[in-house]
């Protein structure tokens, strides 16, 4: 290897540690400290390490008031927003991917466009208009605010992931048999299925996440980070750690398992098996 | 078993493109039709609106006598093998050729039956289990060849089966599909732009250029007769020779003048060529039809060596007279220096001739 490229490798690297650091070091921290006894979190100096592997804190955190029924919300609209973004996503991304229509590439841009308004700009209509609607402080409301979230991303995901799997195949599968919508379900889908599990898993993680519409749209039924957020202040340092910890489970879970996947989809390499 | 195809006035077109321009095609049953033509002629998009894969913009398609222009492609009695194999790839070697059956609800010991016996004749009964990413590109393309015959269609549509394969697998696997045809004996479509494949396999060539058939013949008539200047040229490796040429009459003797040169033209030709005295006529001949001298004496057409080309066991010449470029093969003992001139003898009853304007052939019959 040249000195020059030895040398830019070296500063790629230390670049990409300080980074990785910059994003782990508070996780890690924040990991440590929900596993630590709840009394040792106030010592000082505090050992990095703790003295011992504690589930305290995370108990005292699940066992807090309201928590639990929290938590029960948030999976809830979760799993709602899953359900309403695939519901309309994949078969969006299934047109865009498999038709030509006029206003295509004026749709693919354009669904961008609803996430250029901020939520803090819609927040006051929306509560209203969810009030007059009956939809206000209830799960599917929350819901339908984080599929429209979801969806642009959900739309380009799958279109994606459609564009992966070759016309070919299906077109094959009719012509031994199937319809149209046979031959999409027994072999775009199977085939898509991988990426579609990713895209679903991004779109739980979005709706996990979202704490400000949450907030704005509910009174008694808080998802949990809208809970945490309204709680936060008034809550002692051990609960903030099992709370930020605990939020994060999904999201770490996710990169996890789909961290290969999602290179691949974003690379705009097809889903290969 | 086998049916007959037939289209009427088929039109397709893609915006602006007309992919096939009215097209009538009758192919007989049980016959192996080969569709020829450069890229982009429209061979894909025929095959297409044959499967039911696209709609026709107007005009209809028989399949057996039975119109199928609005069926979709599983009610057409067809089976399609694609360029790309288009093999499944999250089913095994066996579920990818019983899909078909399965689709049709068929018994499951009836379909394991056939799925082996169409692996047999294919030879690949001993991949059954394997998923298509164990495959070489041979194999893949016989899975799919597989997959089609199962479902012993009354039409079998190839397009381009063996263009991604290697040269030497692509020659056997064209002896086998010759085989293979005529065991099962089916109807079969078959595109192609590899003339050499077409004149091998086909029992009638249609030459496709822009959409529409030029020629629809036995592959020796397409090479022998062309119909027209662009088949003439299309056909052959290399291609028919042209040169330009007017007829003309002296001492009561038609002949054709190219350039100062005059070629004699055939006793039965003589009165034909008569009524056409003064007209401008293409020759063509092919380079086989050519026969190379050392120099143009003895009343040999004259001819300018540009470039020789050693390919084994001939060698091949592109030659110049006046402005038409020829190319010509003869023995490689012939010493052949660019610049030089040589001798050219064209068989009289090998030459055919075609109107300068349209390109078409002049029928003298
Ligand atoms: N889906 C499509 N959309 C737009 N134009 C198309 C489409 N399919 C084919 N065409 C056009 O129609 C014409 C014929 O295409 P076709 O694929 O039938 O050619 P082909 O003879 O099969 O060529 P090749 O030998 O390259 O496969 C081409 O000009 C092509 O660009
Ligand atoms: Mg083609």
């Amino acid at each position: 290897m040249s000195y020059p490229r030895l040398l830019r490798r070296t500063l790629l690297y230390i670049g990409a540690t300080a980074f990785a650091l910059w994003v782990l070091i508070p996780i890690f921290l924040i990991a440590i400290s929900s596993f630590t006894p709840p009394n040792e979190i106030y010592a000082w100096p505090k050992p990095i390490i703790p003295s011992r592997f504690s589930l305290d804190t995370m108990r005292f955190f699940l066992n807090s008031y309201g928590v639990l029924n929290s938590l029960r919300n948030s999976i809830l609209v979760a799993l709602l927003t899953l359900a309403f973004t695939l519901a309309v996503g994949a078969p969006a991304g299934y047109a865009v991917a498999r038709f030509s229509f006029r206003g295509r590439e004026a749709f693919r841009l354009g669904i961008l466009i609803t996430r250029m308004f901020p939520t803090a700009l819609l927040a006051v209509p929306l509560a209203v208009t969810f009030i007059k609607w009956g939809l206000y402080d209830t799960l599917i409301g929350v819901a339908l605010i984080h599929t429209a979230m979801a969806l642009p991303f959900a739309v380009i995901i799958t279109t994606g992931i459609f564009m992966g799997v070759p016309k070919d195949l299906e077109e094959a599968a009719m012509t031994l048999g199937c319809s149209r919508f046979g031959a999409f379900v027994r072999v775009a889908l199977p085939l898509a299925l991988p990426g579609l599990a990713a895209a679903a898993m991004f779109t739980f993680v979005i709706s996990w996440n979202e704490v400000f519409a949450a907030t704005i749209l509910t009174v008694n039924n808080r998802t949990l980070p809208a809970h945490i957020l309204t709680t936060i202040q008034a809550s002692p340092l051990y609960f903030r750690f099992a709370g930020g910890f605990f939020m994060t489970i999904p999201a770490l879970f996710f990169m996890f398992f789909i961290r290969r996947y999602l290179f691949h989809m974003w690379g705009g390499a097809t889903a290969e098996r | 078993m086998a049916a007959e195809i037939r289209l009427e006035k088929v039109r397709k077109t893609f915006g602006k493109v007309v992919a096939v321009k009215d097209m009538d095609l009758l192919v007989e049953p049980g016959e192996f039709l080969v569709l020829l033509g450069p890229s982009g002629c429209g061979k894909t998009t025929t095959l297409r609106c044959i499967a039911g894969l696209e709609r026709v913009d107007h005009g209809r398609v028989y399949i057996g006598g039975r119109d199928v222009t609005e069926l979709p492609p599983s009610k057409r009695g067809i089976a399609m093998v694609f360029q790309s194999y288009a093999v499944f790839p999250h089913m095994t070697v066996a579920q990818n050729i019983g899909f078909g059956l399965r689709m049709r609800r068929a018994p499951k010991n009836e379909i394991k039956k056939a799925v082996q016996e169409v692996a047999r004749l294919l030879q690949i009964d001993e991949l059954l289990d394997r998923y298509p990413s164990q495959l070489s590109g041979g194999q893949r393309q016989r899975v799919a060849v597989a997959r089609a015959l199962v479902m012993r269609p009354e039409v079998l549509l190839m397009d381009e089966p063996l263009s991604n394969l290697d040269a030497l697998l692509r020659l056997q696997m064209r002896a086998e599909l010759k085989k293979l045809h005529r065991e099962v004996g089916t109807t079969t479509v078959y595109v192609t732009h590899d003339q050499i494949e077409a004149l091998s396999l086909g029992d009638r060539i249609a030459v496709m250029r822009e959409g529409e058939i030029m020629q629809l013949d036995a592959p020796n008539e397409v090479y022998d007769m062309p119909a027209n200047v662009f088949v003439g040229g299309f056909i052959g490796t290399p291609p028919m020779n042209f040169l330009r040429a007017e007829v003309r009459k002296e001492d009561g003797g038609v002949y054709l003048a190219v350039g100062d040169f005059s070629v004699e033209v055939h006793k039965e030709w003589q009165e034909k060529l008569e009524g056409m005295v003064g007209k401008k006529v293409v020759l063509g001949i092919r380079a086989e039809n050519i026969e190379v001298r050392p120099t143009p004496e003895g009343g040999a057409l004259p001819a300018r060596v540009v470039v020789s080309e050693p390919l084994g066991a001939q060698q091949l010449l592109t030659v110049q007279v006046g402005k038409d470029v020829l190319k010509v093969a003869t023995s490689t003992e012939l010493s052949a220096t660019p610049g030089q001139t040589i001798g050219l003898v064209l068989t009289k009853a090998k030459i055919r001739l075609f109107d300068e304007e349209s390109g078409e052939a002049l029928k003298f019959d």
